[in-house]
């Protein structure tokens, strides 16, 4: 294999980047110039890759480094895998612009859907011929914004909420993988895909961590339960073309992150003391692969409503691509046929389910209903479409001769071939899941034909037309590929796939094997047969019981994880911003007061001490001629009386000075009472209430505050406007912020 | 003659051009503002020949009136501080630019003349107090800078403006004066003002007087952070940033917040050795307010319905990144924290223009009420949504690059949380800048706006600075490589390793 310096990378990103430009120069021009750019761009796009492919077969790997760009440099490399996948994509976003033409003829924004419809043709072709992780993530981010703009495209309100749970989760996903970026760069020096397992655990990073976030990452755009709630929500919204590629080819890049990380940067050769972590990471994917395929498809059974459950179906489509790479993984070097499973049907998922949302939105087009209970009896109306979703539905069910037999046997026998070689149990069990999950998605697949095309019409039909002959001709392609591969299904592994793996290190004897896959083999050719029979059985159920099946709104990952996790942080928030900004102050304050009410009842009784007057003396008036006359006996009695009225007045001052005790013991009891006791007042103090009155009440102020504050009803004291007023708590804050500063570093040294 | 003066010349020159539009401008107002240009302009002229001539020359020194130190005061320009006084300049510049014909409609005409002086005013405190290598002068530029920023927010006079330009001003005041006390301090046992000559004694100051250089680190640091907005500290920055006009505010958070830091830069990596700082519990104190900072000025930020508010309270979590680009103590981490202090400059500056735009033509402020007036007014929208690219840190914008370094650098320094708290922090940064972006460009106008022309200093100024995130970041390199020698340095020589 020799690497080869080509533009041609370059040009294939760019190509479409640019022609955004042209496009919009376009449609200043009238509409029919600016289809025909767009058809020109993608074609030309769709031109380069196939010349990319021609080059890459025949054994280059064509490189181009644009340094410089951003201190890093913008890597590119393009070695089979890129370059099947290149074509994959240009074909898929060149079908799909064609289809478009008319579907988008009525709508509005025409322009912008196009142009940036262009633009994220150019960022996801990126995607796959990126030669770094760093590049990748580039193109990654250029192309999930790029889509958003796709998927909020009708503007209104579901769209614009679907668009909101894309963007946010994308955004999160993304920083997911800068994670693992930063990991690689520090451990590495670069990003590349090359083996890092020893250097991530020779740095002390444990590679959990690094699975972590590379799941966090990629599995956002994958669809993996439980990172998948966006893709029923944005896929249904999205015009039918957008929703094709979005679900057939944008989902992919998570999947192909998934193949470049774990075969290329986490793997290591089987003898190798770290391999028990690929088997661990191997055996793990298995389980997500399974659960996502199979939740996937039961969720898929119980919509109603067309594109939803394609939606869903993407999903449990996607979980057997993961479920295949996690075998591929686990068995290390005899896992060629686990990385041909998930290769296969990644290139054949995009064929058909690009083909099913295409068709789903001919029929739209055409009826204006996508709710499954609304249609029905199209039969006659539409046998084309029909037609075409039959051959669709055979492709994804896995009946021999399309596409997607091929790749469903494949995986089989990965799952299979990784029972055989290691005995666990449960590897057994999830190749019964995956059997069972065949019949599931017959059944919803199934279901899908059978309420639209079948049945009495719901409504009037009279005026619907069949499909167009572009239309046609667009599904005339999709049944070409899906054909030339379901009939030459050896010819097709054997070109696109084997390559592919001989460059990976996998054990020869299984490469050969893979050249001799058992397609027409007497138990392979069962297995649809098993897939409908469940399918029947599944699809009888539904139609006696279904009306029962209510699914409870909680019942979604959304409800238990999503929105409980929010409500966590809104109430926790909520209730940190009431403690900083309505508790404190209003403690501080309550204190204050506490403690005014201490000194005013000691100002209260310095007061009455002071008002108090002693009782008046009047000293008696005595002259000259009354002296002189004065006897013993009057004397005595004058001063008898004088003694008496000294004691008068010493009862009086005796009383009022009583008086005065037990006004202050009185008081002194009232405040006791009211304040005295040291819990009572501190009480007071933090719960702003006294303590026998809360105890009336019941239950601590403070808990039942809480608790209103988490319900949202607490009265919204905190003005998030503008709080210019607490000039002095806050100059407070500043001069404990200094103390606390002096104390750690003088004494806490 | 002039070449060799460069130095002061680059602060002089603002303050000639205040004694120019006090002069002229008292009577012809038109005249004000195109002196006011023309200065700033020349400005960034001559700090363009400094960076030149310090990136063939190296460190340049500049003894004023031909003073030797420690007695003659002493300006120095090394890489960082030309990279810093770049990012005052060239800031300054496109505010003005903006100014030109928007400042008539947002404040009372009779004071333009004045808010002309003042910025000319502050812009030279500014670049002052980074050239400068003596704390006497650092400290007199410092006090300017506070009195002009805060009388920036008053300048208009209405209720709320005043209010907050008190809470500044005192809050200001009390870091100034921590910091003064620093001052103090450290010349108390050293004897010296000058900043290299301070490095020299103070190991020996050290051993004398421990106690007493420990409370001049603590006091400068706190001080600092008083009036850089750090966590807990950053009570006033809401307020002051929310309700000064659109000008203001956009030199307030994206230049006068950030001078302060450069101080710290010079305390912490020349003044103090590398090894004694370690040993204090300063790293972790940095680090933890920052943390603290960047998580709840981020919360607080979703939590408001102004739009001026939430970008001040985004300034407040981008200053903490800063602080743990600094105290993470390793060579990434700090040439993160230098680059951040550059694109938040011109990220914020066009964050709060473009809000300015918007507020002005559409009449509202609230951020519920901004919805489709991406579609009237799709310049000041697009601004708005690459400086909100930006901060959320989407290559290939600038605010990507400060980010990559902060989390390289926390990776260097052995710290893996922090590299959690930056991934988890810009998605908390996505949140309250998304949605305006969303609701300006794909939601329906509530109300009727009409299309007015926007004037073409403000949409020359705005594509300057669009120009500036992305070039930043295609193009890191060029900054990247100018710093990294003289931070590579800072650890080489103080310690042997950051």
């Amino acid at each position: 294999m020799s690497e080869a310096i080509s533009m041609l990378p370059l040009v294939l990103v760019l190509l479409p980047t640019l022609g955004v430009l042209a496009v919009v120069i376009a449609a200043r021009y009238g509409d029919r110039l600016r289809n025909q750019v767009v058809n020109a761009v993608t074609f030309a796009t769709f031109a380069v890759a196939c010349w990319q492919f021609y080059l890459v077969q025949q054994g280059t790997v064509l490189v181009y480094a644009l340094e410089g760009f951003m201190q890093f440099g913008l890597r590119w490399r393009v070695d089979f895998v890129s370059a099947v996948f290149s074509v994959v994509v240009t074909l898929v976003w060149l079908l799909a612009t064609v289809f478009a033409k008319e579907y988008m003829a009525h709508e509005h924004n025409q322009t912008r859907f196009l142009a940036f419809s262009t633009f994220t043709l150019g960022a996801t072709v990126g995607v796959f011929v990126a030669g770094d992780l760093f590049s990748l993530f580039l193109f990654f981010e250029a192309m999930t914004f790029a889509a958003y703009v796709l998927v909020i495209h009708e503007e209104d309100r579901e769209s614009m909420q679907a668009g909101n749970v894309y963007l946010y989760l994308s955004v999160a996903g993304g920083l997911a993988l800068l994670g693992v970026i930063f990991l690689l760069q520090y451990v590495l020096g670069a990003t590349g895909f090359q083996p890092a397992l020893h250097l991530i655990v020779a740095h002390g990073i444990n590679p959990w961590l690094v699975v972590a976030m590379m799941i966090g990452g990629f599995g956002v755009k994958a669809g993996l339960i439980p990172l998948h709630i966006w893709l029923p929500k944005a896929h249904p919204v999205a015009p039918a073309p957008a929703s094709a590629l979005l679900s057939a080819i944008m989902i992919k890049t998570g999947a192909y992150g998934f193949l470049r990380l774990l075969f290329m940067v986490l793997s290591v050769p089987d003898g190798d003391p770290l391999f028990a972590f690929q088997q661990d990471f191997g055996y793990l994917f298995i389980w997500i692969g399974a659960i996502t395929m199979f939740l996937g498809a039961i969720m898929g059974i119980l919509n109603n409503s067309m594109k939803k459950v394609l939606a869903y179906s993407s999903i449990s489509q996607m979980g057997y691509i993961l479920f295949a790479l996690g075998s591929g993984v686990l068995l290390g070097s005899r896992g060629a046929f686990g990385f041909a499973g998930a290769w296969m049907h990644m290139i054949n998922h995009a064929f058909f389910k690009s083909f099913l949302f295409l068709l789903a939105g001919a029929v739209f087009l055409h009826t204006g209903e996508l709710d499954l209970d609304k249609l029905g009896g199209l039969r006659k109306r539409m046998p084309m479409a029909m037609g075409f979703f039959l051959i669709a539905a055979a492709s994804i069910t896995g009946i021999p001769g399309f596409n997607g037999y091929a790749s469903k046997i494949v995986i089989h026998e990965a799952i299979l071939e990784a029972y055989h070689l290691l005995q666990w149990p449960s590897l057994l069990w999830l190749e019964r899941v995956f059997v069972v999950t065949g019949g599931l998605t017959a059944a919803y697949i199934s279901k899908i034909w059978i309420k639209t095309f079948f049945g009495k019409p719901k409504q009037d039909w009279s005026q619907v037309k069949d499909l167009s002959p572009s239309h046609v001709r667009v599904f005339g392609v999709y049944t070409a590929i899906v054909l030339a591969i379901g009939v030459l299904p050896q010819r097709a592994v054997n070109q696109l796939v084997v390559p592919a793996a001989s460059r990976l290190p996998f054990s020869q004897g299984d490469l050969a094997h893979l050249g001799h896959v058992p397609f027409w083999g007497s138990h392979e050719l069962m297995s649809p047969l098993t897939s409908y029979a469940i399918a029947g059985a599944v699809l009888i159920l539904l139609w006696k019981f279904g009306k029962y099946i209510k699914i409870p709104r909680w019942l979604s990952v959304e409800y238990l994880v999503y929105e409980q996790f929010y409500r966590g942080c809104q109430a926790v928030i909520r209730f940190l911003i009431y403690l900083g900004d309505t508790w404190v102050p209003g403690r501080v304050a309550a204190l204050r007061r506490a403690l005014g009410r201490v000194d005013k009842v000691t100002q209260e009784t310095k007061e009455q001490i002071r008002r108090w007057k002693p009782p008046e003396f009047e000293p008696p008036k005595w002259d000259s001629s009354t002296i002189k006359s004065i006897t013993t006996a009057d004397l005595m009695k004058r001063i008898e009386v004088s003694r008496q009225k000294e004691q008068e007045r010493v009862r009086v001052w005796r009383s009022k000075e009583g008086d005065l005790a037990k006004r202050i013991q009185e008081m002194r009891r009232e405040w006791h009472e009211r304040e005295g006791r040291f819990g009572d007042r501190i009480y007071d103090v933090v719960e702003g209430v006294p303590r026998k009155k809360d105890e009336q009440e019941g239950g601590s102020l403070l808990g039942k505050r809480f608790r209103e504050v988490v319900a949202g009803t607490a009265k919204k004291t905190f003005n998030p406007d503008w709080n210019t007023k607490n000039l002095g708590f806050d100059t407070w804050i500043v001069a404990i912020v200094i103390a606390l500063v002096l104390f750690i570093f003088l004494v806490l040294r | 003659m002039i070449t060799a003066h460069i130095m002061p010349l680059t602060i002089l020159l603002p303050l000639v051009g205040v004694y120019l539009i006090l002069l002229v401008g008292s009577k012809y107002r038109a005249l004000a503002r195109k002196v006011a240009l023309l200065v700033t302009g020349a400005t960034f002229v001559m700090v363009c020949y400094i960076t030149y001539l310090v990136s063939s020359h190296g460190k340049l020194f500049y003894y004023l009136g031909g003073w030797a130190p420690p007695l003659g005061i002493e300006l120095q320009a090394d890489p960082i501080t030309a990279f810093l006084l770049l990012t005052f300049a060239g800031v300054g510049f496109s505010v003005i630019l903006f100014a030109y014909d928007i400042l008539p409609g947002e404040i009372n005409p009779k004071v333009i003349t004045r808010y002309y002086a003042l910025y000319l005013v502050l812009l030279a405190s500014l670049l002052g107090i980074v050239l400068s290598n003596d704390f006497f002068n650092i400290y007199v530029f410092l006090e300017i800078s506070s009195i002009a920023a805060a009388a920036l927010v008053a300048i208009n006079g209405d209720k709320l403006a005043m209010e907050a330009s008190i809470k500044y001003l005192i809050m200001s005041t009390l870091g100034s004066g921590t910091v003064l006390m620093g001052i103090a301090g450290l010349y108390m046992v050293t004897g010296y003002l000058n900043l290299d000559f301070i490095a020299g004694a103070l190991p020996v100051a050290y051993g004398h007087y421990p106690l007493t250089v420990l409370m001049t680190l603590a006091m400068l640091t706190v001080g600092i952070a008083v009036k850089a907005a750090l966590f807990p500290l950053h009570v006033w920055l809401p307020d002051a940033h929310g309700s000064a006009p659109t000008s203001s505010s956009a030199i307030l958070s994206g230049l006068v917040v950030k001078v302060y830091i450069a101080v710290l830069l010079k305390l912490l990596y020349r003044v103090f050795p590398l090894d004694f700082i370690t040993t204090l519990p300063l790293q972790g104190s940095l680090l933890v307010m920052a943390t603290l900072g960047i998580f709840i000025g981020s919360i607080l930020a979703i939590r408001q319905k102004d739009i001026k508010k939430m970008l001040a309270y985004s300034t407040v979590a981008q200053i903490g990144y800063v602080f743990l680009g600094i105290g993470l103590f390793s060579e990434k981490a700090m040439v993160g924290a230098i680059m951040h202090v550059f694109n938040h400059a011109v990220m914020k500056s066009m964050l709060f223009l473009s809000a300015g735009l918007l507020i002005k033509y559409s009449g509202r402020r609230n951020i519920a009420d901004l919805a489709g007036l991406g579609r009237v007014y799709p310049l000041p929208m697009i601004a708005f949504s690459v400086g909100a690219l930006s901060m959320v840190g989407i290559p290939p914008l600038s605010g990507f690059i400060s980010k990559w370094y902060l989390g390289l650098g926390a990776l260097e320094a052995n710290q893996l949380v922090f590299l959690f708290v930056l991934l988890l922090s810009s998605l908390l940064n996505g949140f309250y800048y998304l949605p305006i972006v969303i609701a300006g460009f794909f939601q329906t106008e509530t109300v009727e706006i009409q299309k007015k022309e926007i004037p073409i200093g403000a949409q020359v100024s705005l594509v300057i600075l669009i120009a500036a995130t992305f070039f930043f970041g295609l193009f890191s390199n060029v900054s990247v490589d100018f710093l990294t020698p003289t931070v590579q340095g800072f650890f080489d020589v103080l310690g042997g390793g950051g």
